[in-house]
């Protein structure tokens, strides 16, 4: 469906007819956005999970560390210049508190930790965050503008940052 | 869970699905008694299906919801989750507490406790099925509640269940009341079935 909706474990591109992207109430999930102001492409991953334990699963948009390569090698293939390519993520939160949980089950802290080492992996630099808390998130990126916007709920959308 | 193929896994899986929904027709009945015959349970689906589809069975992802979430000790580990549009909350806690339909319009301390309540009474009388047909003992812990997106509050549960899994067992339900629609449902998710 190309509407520029990434749904769990999908990675979606923007285009001339769907311009704005965007990851819809994002628990522990991360919205994973990338940007080339240059060719003014934009993409969305919508990841699950830190780590791929099957390497040759080919949902590759779900896991932290096989959807940041994969964004990026996608964008390259797409014309975007691998050097211009800006990155911010939203996301990774812990809505409950769960009865004995420690870190190691704190999906939304092993998510953003994932997304992190990942980037630094494919030397790419994250501009902005909005993660953690106790809240869902929406976030959507205007490939025109290059803006990434976030709604919490009860919330207005407000501006995390601009890419360029 | 995971998820191998087999015909050991099958019937497994069968007896399983057998056990939960004689758990959601207990956990109807004692929601039934609760609200006077106002509201019950009814399954809409009960099997495998992939984790990542299972956020959908809420409807608009960015929907506010009232989540109420258990989690379940005992020799069959699981995690229970109801989750009920904002709206059919309020109605519940109105219907639950002989209020009249519409006094209640905010999820504050008491109607916090009303829905607590509710997970209670339907994972206690879900889970006393599932305890008979295994003969195993399961203890929910408290309830937690939530208001938040529908996707979001979800996603939290699934993946926070260590389920990593590709594919997850689920029994979906909905609440269906006779006097009001009540827009709602109950996840129930096995740690392990045996």
């Amino acid at each position: 469906m190309d509407d520029g909706i990434a749904r769990m474990g999908e990675i979606v591109f923007s285009s001339t007819g769907t311009p704005v992207l965007r990851a819809l109430g994002l628990g522990s999930c991360i919205g994973l956005c990338v940007f080339d102001p240059g060719t003014k492409l934009a993409a969305m991953a919508h990841i699950m999970l830190p780590e791929s334990r099957n390497k040759e699963n080919p949902e590759l948009g779900k896991y932290a560390d096989t959807a940041v390569p994969k964004v990026i090698a996608d964008m390259v293939a797409k014309g975007a210049s691998r050097s211009r390519l800006r990155v911010a993520i939203a996301g990774g939160a812990q809505l409950f508190a769960f009865a004995g949980a420690t870190d190691r089950l704190d999906v939304g802290k092993r998510n953003i930790e994932a997304v992190k080492v990942a980037l630094k992996g494919c030397q790419l630099k994250l501009v902005a965050e909005d993660v953690g808390g106790k809240t869902g998130r929406t976030v959507t990126m205007d490939s025109a503008t290059g803006e990434i916007t976030v709604r919490q709920v009860g919330g207005v959308e407000r501006p995390l940052t601009r890419l360029s | 869970m995971a998820t191998s193929s087999g015909s050991k896994t099958d019937s497994r899986l069968s007896s399983f699905l057998t056990a939960a929904k004689a758990g959601v027709q207990k956990a109807s009945e004692a929601i039934r008694v609760m609200s006077a015959s106002a509201i019950h349970l009814e399954v809409i689906s009960a099997g495998i299906a992939p984790t990542a589809r299972l956020s959908e069975v809420a409807g608009n992802p960015e929907d506010l919801v009232v989540g109420v979430y258990l989690s379940i000790e005992g020799d069959i580990p699981g995690h229970a989750l109801l989750v009920l549009g904002f709206d059919s909350a309020l109605a519940l806690v109105d219907i639950l507490t002989g209020r009249p339909l519409g006094a209640s319009r905010h999820i504050d301390e008491m109607e916090s406790s009303v829905m607590q309540e509710l997970g209670n009474i339907v994972v206690s009388s879900y889970l006393n099925a599932l305890s008979d047909y295994y003969g195993k003992t399961l203890m929910p812990s408290p309830p937690t509640v939530v208001v938040d997106m529908a996707a979001a509050v979800i996603d939290s549960v699934l993946l926070n269940t260590g389920h990593f899994e590709d594919d997850t067992i689920s029994i979906v339900t909905r609440f269906a009341g006779s006097k009001r629609a009540i827009r709602g449902f109950f996840l129930y998710i096995p740690e392990i079935v045996d």
